[in-house]
Order: C-alpha cells, then structure tokens, then sequence
C-alpha cells in the first residue's frame, strides 16, 4: 500500500514537473479589418510543433514550454502573422489578422483547424460564407440551405425547396443553430428560400457525423451558424435588390470600439407590386375592396459590447415571418318599401378574411468570460419560438334593421416555444489537451394546436370558444464533456459523453450517448480518421414527405411515440495537396431506431390530439461513402463532390406495419449524388461561379397494377423518378465608386433547361385525329390515352440583382 | 418605366407557367397483368371464388378481363379437397365443400397467360354476444285508411342506442366486424332485410378505428375493429343508429313484424387488413391523394392481388314493438 501511494506521488510530482516550466499564451484572434472574431484559426508553435485552434468566440489558449517560441498564427483567407519571442511568464497575446481574399498561392500555411487532416473531428465541413454568397441560386437569392444541399452526404429533397436529408436521416433530424440556439423552422415560401440572411451571417460548419459531445437532440447532423459581431472600425454596409426581395445590411461600431451592432433585413415585394394588379382585378369584380398578398421579411439584429479584456456580451435577435393575406369587402344596397309607402335605402358590407402568420423569433443574451488564461466560460439565456397562426374571418353589417349583423372569426394557432439557459466551458490545461464541458436546461412549451372561435352575433356579448389542445410542457437537460486530446504525435481523439434527460406529461426519458472520433496522422498530409456516434430525440417533426407547409408541427415524445436514438460509425481518409485542396473519402454506416412515418392514407391535414395514431414507429438504416475535394482559397475556388448512399426502411411491429412488414427504400434514397461548384475570379471587376448537380431520382409510390375493386401497389416507394441534373451559371460585375462598391448579378439557374421531376403522377391524354369517312365527311375523333405524367417547377430562370456596398 | 410592376409579374407568372408537365416514358418492371382472386370463406357455408386479370396502369383498356377458363383447386393439408365449378361469365366459381370452423384452407388457382396464385386461410369461429341492452328513441306510426286499396302502413323514425356486450377470448388478437340492420316482414309472408347506413358511435374501440380527416363522421353502415383495447374480456361496445322506414318502400303490403338485428362477424386478420386498407385508399382517394399518403390495399394472395379470408357471424335479433293503428292525418314530414 505504502509503495503504491509513493509511486503515485511520484508520478503526480514528475507530471507536474514536466509542466512546471510551461506558460500558456492566450487571446482572441480577429479580423484586423472589421474587428470580427474569427472561429477555428489556427495558432500553431513551429519550436514545440504544439497549436491550438480558437473557439467560437475566437478565444485560444496554448500552454507551451519556456524558451523561444514563434508562433504562427493562421486563418483561411487571411495573411499568417508570425511572433517570435522568449517565453517567460503566462502571456496574452490578441492577433488580428489581415484579410486577403484571394492570395498568392504560395503564401498559403496549411489548414490546421479540427476539420481538415490534422483535426479529430470528421464528417464535418465549413464552408467560407462569401463562397456561399458566390454561388449561382433560384431568382438571384442567395440561399444557404441550397449551397449546403451541394456537399456530399446532404439531399435536397425535391427540386427547389429547402429539404435538408443528411446520410439518410429524415428532415427533422437536423440541429439548426443560430447563435447556438436551435432554430425550429427554416425556410419560407413553403421551403422555396431558407431563413438565413447570409448578410447578417459569420460562419458556418454543418457536422454530418463524428458528433462532438457538444452537440445532440437531432439524429442526423448539426448546423452551427454564427452570426456578425459587427465591424468595430467603421459603419459599413450593403443595400441588395432583386428579383424576389430586398435586403440591406448595416454594421459597424456603437458610440466606440467596444460596443459594435450587426442588422440586417431582408422583405420580399411581390404583394406590393401587385397591389395595383388586385386592386384592378377587385373593382372589375364589383368588391368596395379587395387585399391580397404573400410576403416574408427576415431581421436579423445583434449587439456585442465589451466589457473588459475578458468579458463580452451578446445580444443576437432573429425574427422571421411568412405572411399571407385577403381581405374582400363588398358592399351593396338593398330597398324596400315603409309603412308609409316611402322607399327605405339601406346599405349593407360583406367582409371575408384569412390570414396566415408563421415564423421564428429567437433571441440571445450571452455572457462569455476569460475566467483564465486556461478556462472560458459562456453563459446563454435564450428564447425561441416558432409559430404559425392561422384567422379566417367573415362579417356582415348593415343598416337594415331586419337584417342580422353578424362577425365570426376562427383562429387556429400552434407552435413551439423554448426558454433556455446554458452554461459552457473550454478548458485547455495543455497542449494535449482541450476540454469542453457544460450543461444546458430547455424549456419546452409545445402547442399542438388550438383553436379559438370568436363570436359577435349582434350587439350581443362576444362569445369566444376554445377548443383543442392544451400546451405541453417539457424539460430537457443535457451534460456534457468532451476531451480533444494528443496521443502523441501522430494520434488525436476526441472522447466524450452526452448526457440527456426529457421529462414531458410524467414521462421521463434520458440517454447517455458517447462520441468518439479519432485521428492517426499517416504523415503531415494524410491523415486516417474513425468516429462513433449515439444520438437521441425528443421531438419529432408531424410533415408532409414532400414540400414544408406551415402546417408541420413539432410534437414531443410521447408514452406511445418513444424518443429516436441512431448509431453511427464512419472512417475515412483526408488528404491535403500543398495546402491548396483538402480531399477526404468517408464511408458511414448509421442505423436509427424508433423513426416515425405516416400510416398509409394518414392525412397531412389532420393534425391533432390522437396524431399518435396516424404514425407508425419503425427503423432505419443508411450506408454509403462521400467523395469531397474543396478548394478555399485562390482565385479560383469550389468543390467537387460524390456521394454513393443507400437508405432503407422496416416498420414491422406488430400493428404498425408499413409495407407489410418489408423493407423498403426511404423516398430520398438516391444512388449517386454528384456536384461541382467553382467559382473563379477573373479580375477585381469580374467573377464568375457555375454549379452541376446530377443525381439518382427520388422513389414514388405508383399504383402499377389495376383491378376491380383497388389499385395494387406492390411496395411503398416502387418507382425511381428519372434523373436529376440541373446547371447554374452566375456572373458579378464590379466596379468601385466613389463612396462604396457596386455589384451587379446575373444569374442563370437551370441553363440547359431540364425538366426535371417535381412530381409524377399516372394522367391521360387526349388525342385528336382528323378523318375523313368513305363518304367523304371530314371530323374530328378524340382518344383517351393513359399516360405517366412528370410536373416540373423550374425551367431555365435568369435572373438579375444588384448590390451596393460601402 | 411606367408600369414597372405589370412587367415584374408577367415575368414571375411566365417563368412558373413554363414550368410544365410533360408525358414520361415508363422505366420500370411491372408491368405483366396479374391474377386477381377474391374469395371470403364463411364455416358452414360453400365457397364462392371471383377471379380477374389486372391490367398495367397505362393500359388504355377501360374495361377489367374475367378469367372464365381457371383451374382452381381447394386444399386442406397438402391434399386437394375439391375443385371449383365455373359458374358465370363474370368469372364466379363455386365449390360443394361446405368448411368447418378452425380449418386452416389453401386455394391455387391458374390460367393461361397469367402466373398461378396460391393463398391460405384459417378459418374463424362465431364470436360471442352475450346480451344486447338497447334504448329505443323511435318515433313510428302506423296508418291505417279505409281506402282498400291502400294497406295500412308504418312509417317514422327508428333511433336506437344499443350497447352490445362481446366476449372477447384472452390472449389471441380477434378482428370484428359490427353492423345492424333491420328484417320486416309483410302480412303476405315477404321478408326485407334493408342496411341502416346512419350509425355512430363515441365508443373509443370504435372511434380509433377512424383515421380520416375528411369523412370523419361518416361510415358505411359497419364498424371495423380489433379488440387491442379489451383483449380477453367482456366489452360493452357502444353504438347508435338511426333510420327513416316507411313499409311501402320495400312491398305494397301490410306489416306485421319489426326485427332489429346486431350481426357481430368474426374476421380473419386478413379480412380486417383488407378492409381498413380498403376504406383507407378509399379515403386517400377522396380527398385527392395530395395530402395523405399512398395506401396498400392489402393482399394475401401469393403470385397475384386480391384476399382470401374468412369470416363467422352471430346474430342477435331485436324485436320492435309495432304502434297502435291510427287513422290520423299522418304528420307531414320534410
């Protein structure tokens, strides 16, 4: 016992001994230019061969022997900015790197950060935000969602929309994160454009696996979207016009260095040009007056102030809408004779109204404190909620005191609302050694569907009536730690445990989920990673299969509908050329359980209290291996990407059966999925970028068979639509003027003109054949022919847009 | 620009209305027409078989083919029992065996041209009324006229609430199938038997069954349900029904006899499979199939499409106490 203790003394004194002659530098590495912090730079020793990477806040720590040093510090996009000098004593040091969009090749240092061959962390990607911006788009809108749709492992659904279907998950299994707070619903237009303003954005990483333990509640992957500080030099800004909207953007310091705001807006005006339109249309129609319209607007706001070298604080806002309205209102006269002969003349008003309102509101107040050169700590209170409200109204009044006034309005209301509160730590102790650690408490208040009846029959008290459902409360507390570690020089691993709990309705579900994700350097440039994922969820999306409507509905987990949870394991090796392209291949195998799908002839429509009933529970698997190469830097830059996937469905317990208890292939199951996207600069006036995609077509479910008495359909998902392939080209012009920069876009979407399938459907044509009979009579016969019928949204669209920054 | 707006719209308006739809070839597999065998095997009676041939969906052949040349042969534990006899043109076919409860039935049938179909079936046993508890709300009358060439005759409202209690045996998953109907029988001795299409019911067997959201108050004059919610008990099944009945809708004759009846048939489960999937794609189709998903009407029929099932039924018979005659004026009703 006694040489047991002394050889722990031992050990615990050498090991403290061998840090004993350790410092730690630290700091905040910024753009020199806007001031803004820069997430996943690089600060790298070249004495020790020791680095570190900054967090989200742009804060890193590095904890390296006495004696000369020379750092090197490195951003993508930015000139590295060496500092050689004698380290004494705990040092901070905070680096602000300058911007060069496109630089010398030559002058490029490698990318150190956690994504690329050296990091532990896989299945993850970061794409640079004016790439995005860069990328040819639908009416000239740039579209986040739609550039991420591009990389491999990420299906877009159907053509056009926002769907987001990540290594065979469903669409509701992904974490979107605005500012680290979840947004529920992300795109407008019934998912033709996503919510993301990217003026208003920073960074952003989508994790298709290998999840950190910083992460969970989704099954599939996690999108981390950070949004602008603010440029803390000077008031910058940007005004966009085009096809579908406008937007403009405005960022800079407040009142001085230390307090900086971002906002940025974005409206669509197709309802207001069109008013003038309606307008015409209501008076050819006899209405007193008539509004109509659709329109959705984004705001995206944030404050970052300063406190000291070691306090910041944040206050994000988000606020979203689709809005669609009508408003008719006639109005007539009526006559009638009095009692004393004379001709009454009343007048009378008819009013209908619908109203539909949905959107997100989140909003983020964050603390972040430097409690040492070693330990960060950010606190986040938040709020988040989506919602969607529906009004149909109808009234009558009128003079005419034997007529009945009357005004009814139905409102049907649902949503979600989260109240929550996080605490998270980054420790690093060492070089070898990055700790995150943390915990986080949510609030859920679902609402899954109320509706209220407002009745005013006359003079009389107003009668309001509410029927359906009440709110649901929900708790969800999640714990974790994770440990980025060196084995090593050629070895990193990132060990962590998830912990979560969710206590809805007396229910109480918790899991403990490890991630693992690995790294063995095979040499500087080539790099062998492994990674293993447990994920659990806890709410479920209620949605159509094919398009987002403002219907879909977020519910909780259930006594009956128990939490989702998968499995996945995947490797894969990265490569990097000359620091210029990162290649990776990855294979992946995810299983998940406890999926949920629709029965068969469950209706999207009829969402509510026994929506238990209309779903059946099942399982799901996904395998399939991704090819990426991307280029971030130079003047020409892009990715080529190639996913090979698989994805199927078993729903066989007994009484939930779909398919009759057979597999079947899940409808995003595509085979091949490839896409190209480049963008070159030419000159400081002309850029060019051009996307392709090709890919195996989704599954639809056709009744191939007819009989007496049904249609006979032999498997759910039977038929493979025909390919899709779409080419997008877009070209920038600028030019410097005298107070800023302007931008002007022309854009091709679908250039070739494929039709490529929205829907297939059987249908009939008729056709019609001219004859002449023996005796001469000429007419017309018509033919009912059946056929199988292919809709297409989008044919070949240019369009233009331009941008005036300053 | 003067009208900036009216070029705005026309360009968004064309470019949705260029997207189109177009004829696409058919890439697929299945396209070979298929046996279609329907056949509901009731103990104790004999078996009737229809058979038909599918045809591809993009066929252009608006009418269905029977099959009137088939060998069809019934089997009981791999031995042939008997074989079927063709009877009519609309591809029926009959057969002398009459099955017994319990028995476990195989069917092969096959045509020239088409794959040959097999199915099995277990045949089910009568399931169990143990009473019948009903409150009558009918408002009937009964006309007699001195005319003689009018007879006397019973018209009004029939309203009853019945709760049927069934037992139910433990431990094996039973499928039922509940409907009423009404027997009136003539002073000249005919017999009508007419469905009572109006039933409700709040019972949450019976309200669980339902997942439409169109039609949700409406039914076809039966319940489909499983006993998951009663397994091995007695359940008090709750039901209402009500029906218009005026005598001299079915036979110019005076009535003598009022019989309301409760038929509670057992189901094979792929007789219950077959008709929620049924009722389900019936539904999907009436609301359009947009919003709801695609259904498999199911089938047990291996090598082809259609259902082999079985069925048992009990009865339990309710008289209705006709009205005092009256020669009143009778009321007017709308």
């Amino acid at each position: 016992m006694k040489r047991s203790s002394l050889l722990i003394l031992i050990l615990l004194i050498s090991w403290v001994y061998s840090y004993a002659q350790n410092y730690t530098i630290s700091g905040t590495i910024t753009d020199s230019q806007s001031g803004e912090s820069l997430i996943g730079a690089s600060s790298f020793d070249l004495t020790s061969k020791k680095g570190a990477v900054s967090n989200t806040y742009g804060f890193y720590s590095l904890t390296i022997p006495a004696g000369d040093v020379c750092l090197q510090y490195s951003y993508v996009g930015c000139m590295p900015q060496e500092i050689c000098f004698d380290l004494r004593k705990d040092t901070i040091i905070n680096v602000r790197l300058e911007k060069n969009a496109v630089l010398d090749e030559i002058v490029v240092v490698g990318n150190r950060s956690e994504l690329g061959v050296q990091g532990s962390q896989m299945g993850a990607i970061s794409i640079p935000i004016e790439q995005i911006k860069a990328i040819p788009t639908l009416f000239g809108e740039n579209d986040l969602i739609k550039a991420l749709q591009l990389l491999p492992g990420v299906q877009s659904g159907t053509e056009g929309f926002t769907g987001f279907y990540v290594r065979g998950g469903g669409p509701d299994e992904n974490l979107f994160l605005l500012d680290g707070v979840p947004l529920y619903n992300v795109s407008h237009l019934g998912g033709f454009f996503s919510t993301f303003n990217t003026d208003a954005i920073k960074n952003v990483t989508l994790y298709k696996g290998g999840f950190p333990a910083r992460f969970g509640s989704r099954l599939s992957s996690v999108l981390d979207i950070r949004m602008n500080d603010g440029n803390n030099k000077k008031i910058k800004g940007s005004i966009g016009i085009g096809i579908i909207s406008s937007k403009i953007n405005l960022e800079g310091p407040l009142f001085s260095e230390k307090t900086t705001f971002n906002v940025s807006a974005r409206r669509t005006y197709f309802d207001i040009l069109s008013q003038p339109v309606i307008k015409y249309f209501g008076k050819q129609e006899g209405f007193e007056s008539l509004r109509a319209g659709y329109y959705f607007y984004d705001l995206n706001a944030k404050l970052t102030h300063k406190l000291s070298d070691r306090d910041k604080l944040y206050l994000s806002f988000y606020m979203g809408d689709d809005v669609v309205y009508l408003k008719m209102r006639e109005k007539y006269e009526s006559y009638n004779q009095g009692e004393n002969g004379q001709t009454n003349r009343y007048e009378s008003v008819d009013e209908a109204r619908i109203n539909l309102n949905w959107g997100n509101l989140l909003t983020v107040l964050r603390w972040n404190r430097i409690l040492s050169n070693k330990l960060f700590m950010n606190t986040t209170a938040t709020y988040t909620r989506y919602r969607f409200d529906t009004g149909i109204g109808n009234g009558f009044e009128s003079d005419d005191p034997e007529e009945d006034n009357y005004n009814i309005d139905m409102i049907y209301k649902s949503g979600i609302e989260d109240i929550a509160l996080n605490l998270d730590f980054d420790y690093s102790p060492n070089p070898n050694h990055d700790i995150k650690f943390g915990m986080h408490y949510t609030n859920h208040r679902f609402r899954p569907g109320v509706s209220v009846a407002k009745v005013m029959d006359g003079p009389e008290i107003p009668l309001d009536t509410v029927i359906g459902n009440k709110n649901i409360l929900a708790h969800e507390t999640i714990i974790y730690a994770e440990d980025n570690f060196n084995i090593g020089p050629f070895f990193k691993a990132n060990l962590g445990l998830h912990y979560s709990s969710f206590l809805v309705q007396g229910q109480f579900y918790h899991s403990l989920q490890p991630r693992v994700s690995a790294r063995a350097l095979i040499n500087k440039d080539l790099s062998f990673k492994a990674a293993y994922s447990y994920m659990s969820q806890y709410i479920h999306l209620l949605s159509n299969n094919n398009i987002s409507l403002p219907t879909d509905l977020w519910v909780p987990v259930t006594k009956r509908i128990v939490p989702m949870n998968s499995h996945q394991v995947s490797a894969g090796l990265f490569y990097n050329l000359k620091d210029l392209v990162n290649f990776s291949v990855e294979a992946y195998y995810k299983s998940m359980d406890n999926l949920i799908e629709y029965k068969d002839g469950a209706s999207f429509l009829s969402v509510n209290s026994n929506w238990e009933d209309k779903v059946s529970l099942g399982r799901g698997w996904a395998y399939g291996f991704e090819f990426l190469a991307q280029k971030t830097i130079g003047k020409t830059t892009g990715w080529i990407g190639y996913t090979w996937s698989k994805t199927e469905r078993l729903f066989d317990r007994p009484g939930q059966e779909l398919n009759y208890g057979k597999v079947f292939p899940a409808k995003y199951d595509r085979r091949h999925d490839i896409s190209i996207v480049i963008s070159h600069k030419f000159s400081e006036k002309i850029d060019m970028s051009g996307t392709w995609v090709y890919s195996s077509g989704n599954w639809s479910t056709l009744g191939l068979q007819e009989y007496l008495g049904g249609t006979y359909i032999s498997q759910r998902n039977n038929y493979r639509n025909p390919d899709y392939q779409r080419l997008d080209l877009g070209v920038n012009f600028h030019k410097q003027k005298k107070r800023g920069k302007r931008t002007w876009n022309i854009s091709i979407y679908n250039a070739y003109n494929r039709m490529n399938p929205f829907l297939i459907h059987p249908g009939t044509d008729t056709v019609e054949t001219y004859v002449t009979d023996q005796y001469g009579n000429s007419y017309y016969t018509y033919e009912t022919k059946k056929v199988l019928k292919q809709i297409s949204l989008f044919p070949i669209i240019p369009s233009v847009s331009y941008i005036y920054s300053f | 620009m003067k009208h900036p707006y009216t070029i705005y719209i026309l360009c968004i308006l064309a470019s949705l209305l260029f997207s189109c739809e177009k004829d696409l070839e058919f890439n697929g597999k299945e396209t070979k027409s298929l046996l279609v065998l329907n056949s509901f095997v009731c103990a104790g009676e004999p078996i009737s078989v229809n058979l038909s041939k599918s045809r591809f969906f993009l066929d252009n052949n608006e009418d269905f083919e029977y099959i009137n040349d088939a060998d069809i042969k019934l089997w009981k534990e791999d031995e042939i029992v008997s074989s079927f006899t063709f009877i009519s043109n609309d591809g029926d076919y009959l057969n002398n065996y009459i099955p017994k409860e319990g028995e476990t039935l195989r069917i092969t049938a096959s045509s020239p041209g088409l794959d040959p179909v097999e199915a099995t079936v277990q045949l089910s046993s009568p399931p169990t009324i143990l009473k019948v508890d009903t409150i009558n709300h009918s408002k009937l009358y009964y006309w007699t006229f001195e005319e003689e060439y009018y007879p006397d005759y019973v018209e009004g409202d029939l309203s009853f609430d019945m709760t049927v209690h069934i037992k139910d045996p433990r431990g094996v998953a039973n499928y039922y199938r509940i409907f009423p109907y009404l027997i009136v029988t003539y002073k000249d001795g005919n017999v009508f038997t007419s469905e009572i299409l109006d039933i409700d019911s709040n019972d949450p067997v019976l309200s669980n069954t339902n997942n439409s959201f169109f039609d949700s108050e409406e039914n076809e004059g039966y319940f489909n349900f499983s006993d998951e919610l009663f397994d091995g008990k007695e359940y008090p099944l709750k039901l209402s029904w009500r029906l218009w009945m005026s005598s001299t809708i079915y036979h110019y004759e005076e009535i003598i006899s009022l019989e309301a009846v409760v038929e509670l048939q057992e189901l094979s489960k792929e007789y219950y499979l077959y008709e929620i999937s049924r009722e389900a794609a019936s539904r999907a189709e009436e609301g359009g199939g947009l919003f709801s998903e695609p259904v498999q009407i199911f089938s047990n029929i291996n090598g082809g499409i259609g259902i082999f099932a079985s069925y048992a039924k009990t009865t339990y018979n309710i008289s209705i106490e006709l009205p005092e005659k009256s020669d009143a004026n009778p009321p007017i009703y709308y």
